[in-house]
């Protein structure tokens, strides 16, 4: 018991003396402009909002490469029926038979 | 309204050159406690640039939630600040030399302060090095610093009965190795 007290009183005596060591410690005198010059200053990116930017402009291009896929393939089902149309009217019973078939049959409406 | 306040409530509405004045007015203490919990002055000086620049982003994205004073709040910045380098202190790879030797000290100070600042920052940085980060912080700020209790609690985000529970820790820690020693 008297060991442990004596060991804070110790300890309570070392903490005292390095507080009162490091308490003229004032900062360098270019401390204030270096710092105005650090806020003023364009600030880098961290790895976290770099990786959030980079994440955010993939999903804006992922969208906009979706977007374009649809319209692709609804411009080119219109250009196949139109062809297939146009075939039929032409009198190339048989190709415009199997494109019409082929259409027909993927919605549904034909037997094979 | 205190001249900080002041100063802190023009930096949020958009005045830059308001923010000296919180520098002017806080930097001493707060480097003081920079070099308390680094042990060195040089990255002292660092954290507390860096600090300041998180505090001012802080300031004009509205994140100061006036919850806390602001020394509190300048605290916690430094206090996190200066645990983030002490960190990655801890990953760098050892130089040959010991960074202590290089210590600057302000020219502000006289000799005979110079040189017992920086033998206690040695002596401090040694004999705390291997605390973990919340006793560590916990013994700066409540034995160093001289802040009450419910301050430091407030500025580590904790309770009062948890700060007290790291002082006890840290203090066995280093009265064995005293002992050892």
């Amino acid at each position: 018991m008297t060991e442990r007290r004596e060991g804070e009183a110790g300890l309570d005596t070392r903490l005292s003396r390095l507080r009162a060591a490091t308490e003229p410690i004032c900062p360098p005198a270019g401390l204030p402009d270096r710092v105005m010059r650090a806020v003023r200053a364009p600030r880098r990116a961290s790895l976290a909002e770099v990786i959030l930017l980079s994440s955010r402009r993939a999903l804006a291009l992922s969208a906009v490469a979706a977007a374009a896929a649809v319209l692709l393939s609804v411009r080119m089902e219109q250009d196949l029926t139109s062809a297939a149309a146009y075939s039929a009217i032409a009198g190339d019973t048989d190709a415009s038979f199997d494109l019409l078939s082929d259409e027909l049959s993927l919605d549904g409406d034909l037997d094979p | 309204m205190s001249d900080v306040l002041a100063a802190v409530e023009a930096v949020a509405a958009g005045d830059v050159a308001a923010f000296a004045r919180v520098v002017e007015a806080t930097s001493t203490r707060l480097y003081r406690l920079a070099a308390r919990m680094m042990g060195d002055l040089q990255e002292a000086e660092d954290v507390v640039q860096d600090a300041y620049v998180r505090a001012f982003d802080a300031l004009r994205e509205g994140r100061f939630d006036r919850r806390s004073s602001v020394d509190t709040w300048l605290y916690r910045i430094v206090t996190n600040t200066a645990l983030d380098a002490l960190r990655a202190r801890r990953r760098r790879t050892r130089k040959a030399t010991d960074p202590l030797d290089d210590v600057e000290v302000p020219e502000q100070m006289s000799s005979a302060e110079r040189l017992a600042a920086r033998d206690a920052l040695r002596e401090l940085s040694l004999w705390i090095d291997d605390l973990p980060p919340d006793q560590r912080t916990a013994l700066v700020l409540k034995e160093l610093e001289g802040l009450p209790s419910d301050e430091v609690a407030a500025i580590m985000k904790s309770s009062v009965g948890a700060v007290e529970q790291r002082l006890v820790r840290a203090r066995a820690t280093l009265r064995s190795r005293s002992t050892r020693d």
